[in-house]
């Protein structure tokens, strides 16, 4: 079973985490499959200490200028609402640095015609930690996922089958455990610092 | 199209008591009060901009009574909240958004889910005077919602369908959580809600 939740992980495919709580995986079945190798050699499993970053990003696709409402469809608790069908991409930054996670995010924000905002981060054990009430399993599973070039890419899984709850509750979930307002009210104080430079 | 009750300025009741009657107003039609008003306006589209209820004590207080048997509640006597001008725009703006709006396979959100989330945006001023402010916030199935983040507490409110609610509440300072589901045409699970808005202060 370990090795099946390996294959799933390591699949890329955008719906992994559908698959895997399609597998019913009890905490300890998930714990074991976050600790199996991945097939790179040089790369470890995550271990409960890693600090993740996440990049944070503006759809620039959406045609509205307002920056209000840009910001509404990112620097949110729904900017993580997606994490239960994809997971979540983040970087181990025990394997690479922050000016390299930024260079990174500006790299894939300009390739996405996105605007690239900043990085947020929290430690591997706060997110296997998270369950919906204490006595319910786990709902997220931490996975080593090297890519091509990015050794220090990891996924975060949603391996629960999620209802509203669950899904209205991990928004909540990351936005706190990755201090998503702090993040915005850096980003309110940055630009309000570069406006009043350039009046 | 939506509808809102406003107070008179003369009445001299206490807004506890106006958010009462606006709660019993809802109770008291037992059907959200957009599909009132579109059959008025069908028969009548002088009055598409109000609506007119039958009129009993609970209502007393509305603008413009028009005589013991009714009282008519009209769309430009909005009443409207700082905290909550923000909110409103990025919610209208949400309804120019089609699918595909992040670049990839984000849902745009129904006509009835970001009316949802308006009437339960007028429900809410028209019974708290003051509060933190609100944001608006997206998810890409669609799904809008509200949230509050003060630093101690967080609350949030998603709007899944014409009412279908799912809030999710927690104080950080005391760790207490809670996660539910209500109904935005039934008022006491809404004046629940509402309660959690209230604490934030």
């Amino acid at each position: 079973m370990p090795e099946r939740v390996r294959a799933i992980v390591e699949s890329g495919e955008k719906d992994k985490c559908k698959q895997l709580a399609a597998l019913g995986l009890s905490d300890q079945e998930i714990s074991v499959a976050e600790h199996i190798s991945p097939t790179k050699p040089s790369v470890f499993p995550v271990v409960d200490g890693d600090q993740l970053a996440r990049v944070m990003e503006n759809p620039a696709h959406v045609l509205i200028n307002d920056p209000v409402v840009r910001e509404s469809l990112s620097c949110t608790p729904s900017a993580f609402g997606d994490a239960y069908n994809k997971g979540l991409s983040v970087q181990r930054l025990s394997m690479t640095t922050e000016a390299d996670v930024e260079a990174f995010g500006r790299g894939r924000a300009k390739e996405r015609e996105k605007e690239y905002l900043g990085f947020v981060t929290c430690a591997a054990v706060e997110l296997r930690n998270a369950r919906r009430q204490s006595t319910l399993p786990r709902l997220l599973s931490v996975f080593a996922t090297p890519l091509d070039g990015l050794d220090a890419h990891a996924d975060v899984c949603v391996h629960q089958k999620p209802g509203r709850l669950d899904k209205e509750y991990l928004k909540f979930f990351f936005w706190d455990v990755f201090k998503g307002r702090d993040f915005v009210l850096r980003i309110l104080e940055e630009r309000d610092a570069a406006n009043q430079q350039m009046a | 199209m939506s509808v809102v009750a406003a107070l008179n300025p003369s009445f001299t009741e206490s807004s506890s008591d106006c958010s009462t009657r606006l709660i019993n107003l809802f109770e008291l039609l037992h059907q959200p009060l957009v599909s009132i008003l579109e059959r008025v306006a069908s028969v009548d589209r002088s009055i598409c901009a109000s609506v007119v209820v039958p009129f009993t004590p609970s209502v007393a207080g509305y603008v413009g009574v028009l005589d013991e048997r009714f009282c008519e509640i009209s769309e430009g006597e909005f009443i409207s909240r700082e905290y909550s001008l923000r909110a409103y725009q990025v919610i209208e703006q949400y309804r120019a958004l089609e699918d595909g709006w992040d670049g990839d396979q984000a849902l745009a959100p129904t006509i009835e889910r970001l009316d949802a989330a308006e009437t339960f945006l007028r429900m809410l001023v028209s019974n708290i005077d003051v509060c933190p402010e609100v944001g608006a916030m997206l998810d890409e199935e669609g799904v809008p919602g509200l949230f509050w983040d003060t630093g101690r507490a967080y609350f949030s409110v998603s709007f899944y369908d014409a009412c279908d609610l799912v809030c999710v509440y927690c104080n950080r300072e005391t760790a207490e959580r809670d996660l539910f589901e209500a109904d935005l045409f039934k008022p006491e699970e809404v004046a629940q809600v509402l309660e959690y808005i209230e604490s934030l202060q």
